[in-house]
């Protein structure tokens, strides 16, 4: 008997708890970072703009019935456009936002490489050179200096 | 000797092409990026034009705006198909611009109803656009206030920004026949004198 009432307890606990989250389930805060107000263009964490409270009322709402992160993002990219995301998407057009820094950087450092290859070739050619060839008015100048030098 | 001479001066101008591809290939950055910074501080902002125009005495012609059905009316429609404001040619068209969030547009959303209740039978048109709303939101908002006329919906709110030159909401604007506008008007239009305003304007246009 006793086994049985601490079932129906336990029974009626699982019941009464929340419905268990997904173990892939997203965390609010970071989708409220990745869009940004339609009116005020700041990100959802920091706005406090009428809109972007309903946006976080949205999000809180989906989070809750278990939707994905990429899904509300995209629902509310849909209502106010691609512009509410703070980073384009990694696909289709968006993807040139990504690509270009990164390829402005790769050729940044090619062009550092080729640069700095080309100095000091040019450095070590100039060091095999042979030295001009003395003017004799110099060389007895220097001569004479020298062994002014040498008897101090 | 002399190879070694012109080899020398071969490099030096070797090196000299290198300093003037450099040098052009710096300023084009240069010049890119200050055109780059010129066009975005010269698309900053909205224009004013409108407000000038009007300002003058003058009626300039309205944008045609294209944007999807949120409550269909007035020959506009079915929901969620394309309709532009030249569609309404020939008629009166009071254009209000609102969103569900914006407390003036719940202050004057029972004004509208009744402007549109009074003179649809005249040829005039209330035509709403929602602007940077939540679609629940927006039809929430039309039900609690029990509106009839019809609107569109503008998402990022950007193709209304640019072309009526409105820097919030809420935003009316008044389109004759022709399709050119008479009269705007930024705030709720929920109050005398605006109302007696509008009514005289909307007398002279009908």
């Amino acid at each position: 008997m006793r086994a049985v009432v601490v079932a129906l307890i336990v029974l009626t606990a699982l019941a009464a708890a929340p419905p268990a989250v997904a173990s892939n389930h997203f965390n609010p805060s970071d989708v409220f970072r990745e869009l940004r107000c339609p009116t005020c263009a700041t990100a959802l964490d920091v706005s406090n703009a009428p809109v972007a409270r309903r946006m976080k009322e949205f999000v809180l709402v989906r989070w809750r019935q278990g939707w994905s992160k990429e899904r509300v993002i995209d629902a509310l990219a849909a209502e106010f456009g691609e512009d509410v995301r703070t980073t384009p998407p990694k696909s289709g057009f968006g993807l040139v936002a990504w690509l270009i820094p990164a390829t402005a950087v790769l050729v940044g450092l090619a062009i550092l490489v080729v640069m700095t290859r080309r100095w000091v070739r040019r450095r070590r050619a100039a060091g095999d050179e042979e030295p001009a060839a003395l003017d004799p008015a110099d060389g007895a100048r220097l001569d004479r200096e020298l062994e002014r030098f040498g008897d101090t | 000797m002399n190879d070694q001479d012109s080899g020398a001066d071969r490099g030096r101008r070797g090196w000299d092409r290198g300093r003037i591809a450099t040098a052009i290939g710096v300023g084009a950055a240069v010049l890119l990026v200050i055109v780059f910074l010129i066009v975005g501080l010269a698309n900053r902002g909205t224009g004013t034009s409108i407000q000038a125009a009007l300002d003058r005495g003058q009626r300039p012609p309205a944008p045609d705006l294209t944007l999807p059905v949120l409550v269909a009316g007035a020959g506009l429609g079915p929901v969620g198909s394309e309709a532009s404001l030249s569609d309404l040619r020939g008629k009166v068209v009071l254009v209000n611009v609102w969103a569900s969030w914006c407390v003036p547009c719940e202050d004057e959303a029972p004004e509208l109803e009744k402007i549109w209740r009074d003179y649809r039978n005249r040829d005039v048109v209330v035509l709403g656009i929602d602007v940077r709303d939540l679609t629940a939101d927006a039809t929430s908002f039309i039900r609690r206030h029990h509106l009839t006329y019809p609107s569109l919906r503008d998402g990022d709110g950007n193709d209304t920004e640019d072309a009526f030159q409105t820097s919030g909401v809420p935003e009316s604007f008044l389109l004759d026949r022709e399709g050119k506008i008479a009269w705007s008007f930024k705030g709720p239009l929920d109050r005398e004198p605006y109302l007696t305003q509008f009514r005289r304007v909307l007398d002279s246009v009908l």
